[in-house]
């Protein structure tokens, strides 16, 4: 009978304690939830900067690339609203930007594409070009600055 | 064993949780610009610089602000210490205006950083 009784104990003794395990798993749970979700994956948009005493495009060597003059946009901020000019010309929308970009990529890739933007003009809009710039297949567009920034 | 386990528990999470909020540092949440030829931001062996722009052109350099006629001699002091390897990644809101973000540009070509990126989130469908 006393085999019994100690039989009944060690099973009482078996018995799990939940709380604990579900603290834990709820921490862990936190602890995902706010680590896991909520972020907005970034991506990027590499750019090659370039100034005028920059050694690579320096004037030592004639570039034959300068056969073909640079496509010049610039980005001017009227009303609240971005307005385009391609190399002197205004041009209606994006969509247009893109086409006539498109355009001369497949004549000239690596023609350098220059963005000038108007200092007010949201960097939203500017990404805007750089990214149809990118799209239309130019490997290089670079932004134009002022010396007196 | 059960509060030594909590106790442990508790430890592992403040430490996993302070080391992401660590590594997060130099992400301020910012509206940044969309973009459809975005590429993944790729871990290089290239030390970087995070730049971030807010709407009212304040200048965040690695979590802290930075007068922006501080910025050059801050990325020339970087630049130096990283042995002339260094990546500068602009974060800037996408209502700030242009004029806010040309110093950037300028300060990291006056100091002869080639190696810029723009940050961008990727645009779902084409835009008209």
């Amino acid at each position: 009978m006393k085999r019994v009784t100690s039989m009944y104990r060690d099973r009482a003794g078996v018995d799990l304690a939940m709380t604990p395990m579900i603290d834990v798993v709820f921490l862990l749970l936190v602890f995902f939830l706010w680590t896991a979700s909520f972020q907005i994956v970034e991506y990027v948009l590499p750019t090659e900067l370039s100034w005028p005493d920059r050694q690579e495009t320096s004037a030592q060597t004639p570039d034959p690339s300068w056969d073909f003059e640079p496509v010049v946009i610039q980005l001017l901020w009227r009303n609240g609203q971005p307005v385009y000019v391609v190399n002197e010309t205004e041009v209606g929308s994006l969509t247009e930007i893109g086409q006539i970009l498109a355009a001369i990529a497949r004549i000239k890739p690596d023609n350098p594409v220059i963005i000038d933007p108007d200092p007010a003009v949201p960097f939203g809009r500017v990404i805007d070009v750089y990214d149809r710039s990118r799209l239309a297949g130019f490997e290089q567009v670079q932004f134009a600055a002022s010396e007196d920034v | 064993m059960t509060p030594m386990i909590d106790v442990v528990f508790l430890l592992i999470v403040f430490f996993l949780v302070s080391s992401h909020l660590a590594k997060q540092e130099s992400r301020l949440p910012l509206p940044l610009p969309d973009a459809e030829s975005g590429l993944p931001s790729a871990e290089r062996q290239t030390a970087r610089v995070t730049v971030n722009v807010l709407s009212d052109g304040r200048i965040y350099l690695a979590g802290k602000l930075l007068p922006v006629d501080q910025l050059q001699p801050r990325l020339q002091y970087e630049f130096a210490e990283q042995d002339r390897r260094l990546q500068v990644r602009i974060r800037g809101d996408r209502h700030v205006p242009y004029h806010f973000i040309e110093p950037v540009l300028v300060a990291c070509a006056r100091t002869r950083i080639w190696n810029v990126q723009v940050a961008v989130i990727q645009r779902r469908q084409a835009r008209p």
